[in-house]
């Protein structure tokens, strides 16, 4: 149906498209996905497969004893609020891509996640965030292919639980010696701040993090919007760091 | 023709298939406790429970309801007794407005029934998601202490 009607798309949790209410430039048919059960696996093995439509809330339940993906735990469990987690799936919040302040993305990021879709291909996220690989293909799991040493998900909220985050920043540890790092929320799409992991290793300080990633400001790109301006965005950034990499550090304890 | 559980009855309504069960509820069926704020899954105004979960029906799509079971704050009360948590609230005269109460009620029924002494911080957790305009969160937050102690 998806493939043979024109002006379609496909509908997962709707909490991102119920809120296009009114837009004349939304599809004119939806092909709800609710109904199939294989999209609501997940399969924790050595390598993560999360189906399309696992809500954030069965994710982070899923996970809680999973101390090596706390980053992405924390991601799923606390954005938004319990009735959106509820709702909301991993697979549409990565289709989403309009949606720039998702806790998802980046913590998806930062574990190297692909994204397998019904055609049968695995695109790496990333690649599929930039644009390059967007093949219009239904996303059917998110796949995290090696499980970390250690990760952490730190968000920026301005009032109140239940906001948009203004910036978010995931870390992961690999266990190769070197640290990924993710920025949501900051600029209009999810990124790998490849500059700063190229400054990290694993045992790096917070304290030196943070001072790497304030000298490493203007390779970031921050968007405006009506909950904070761009510069804002950036200047918090170097504390995210910070406290995601001595997040990680405590991870390692617990 | 959509079908589900609606307060323990069976309910079908004609309806376009992406309408919001928040306006399906209020327009069609004659449930008005169920308010519209936000409309963006901000406030909570709107929380119904989906199989017992506790969703914002501003946002799910009618469709997703089909063969499901929807509980609205209608639907707490049995032969005019309030249930519980809705008498506390009232005993602790913590109903201001009662703009986000159908949704704060809503929420903390999920709560109990999944964890029927709750902590403070539980309670909060909760409650994230439903805006009081009013700010009356520490009269609903002491009462649902005092039953979860009772």
């Amino acid at each position: 149906m998806l493939a043979t009607a024109e002006g379609s798309a496909a509908l997962a949790g709707g909490t991102w498209i119920m809120r296009r209410n009114g837009d004349e430039r939304a599809p004119s048919l939806y092909v709800s996905l609710q109904q199939i059960p294989a999209l609501r696996e997940i399969d924790l093995g050595s390598s993560a497969r999360i189906g399309a439509c696992v809500t954030h809330s069965s994710l982070a339940s899923a996970l809680a004893g999973v101390t090596e993906l706390a980053g992405l735990r924390d991601a799923a469990g606390r954005s938004a609020n319990p009735a959106v987690r509820n709702m909301a799936t991993i697979g549409g919040g990565v289709a989403a891509t309009t949606f720039p302040a998702s806790d998802l993305v980046p913590a998806l990021l930062a574990l190297d996640a692909r994204l397998e879709t019904a055609e049968g291909e695995t695109v790496p996220l990333e690649a599929f965030l930039a644009g390059r690989a967007r093949s219009g293909g239904l996303i059917t799991a998110v796949v995290v292919p090696a499980r970390p040493a250690r990760s952490a998900h730190v968000r920026l909220l301005l009032r109140a639980a239940g906001d948009y985050p203004v910036a978010i920043v995931s870390v992961v540890d690999a266990g190769d010696g070197r640290l990924r790092v993710a920025v949501g929320s900051v600029a209009s799409v999810a990124f790998r701040w490849a500059a700063l992991e190229a400054r990290l290793d694993a045992g790096e300080s917070p304290e030196t993090a943070a001072a790497a990633a304030r000298e490493l400001l203007p390779t970031v790109a921050p968007r405006d919007d009506v909950d904070a301006p761009g510069w804002y965005r950036a200047e918090v950034l170097p504390a995210l760091v910070e406290r995601a990499v001595a997040r990680l550090h405590a991870e390692q304890h617990t | 023709m959509i079908e589900f559980r609606l307060n323990d009855r069976s309910t079908r309504v004609d309806v376009a298939p992406m309408a919001s069960l928040a306006s399906v509820l209020r327009e069609q069926l004659a449930l008005p406790g169920t308010k519209v704020a936000c409309g963006e899954g901000f406030c909570g105004s709107c929380t119904v429970l989906v199989d017992e979960q506790p969703v914002a029906a501003c946002l799910l799509p009618v469709v997703h309801a089909a063969g499901r079971s929807v509980r609205t704050v209608e639907g707490l009360a049995s032969f005019g007794r309030l249930s519980p948590i809705q008498q506390v609230l009232e005993d602790a005269d913590a109903v201001q407005c009662g703009m986000c109460f159908p949704g704060i009620v809503m929420s903390l029924t999920a709560l109990l029934e999944r964890t029927p002494r709750p902590t403070k911080p539980q309670i909060h957790e909760a409650l994230v998601g439903n805006i009081c305009r009013c700010t009356g969160y520490e009269r609903v937050v002491t009462a649902v202490l005092q039953l979860a102690g009772a």
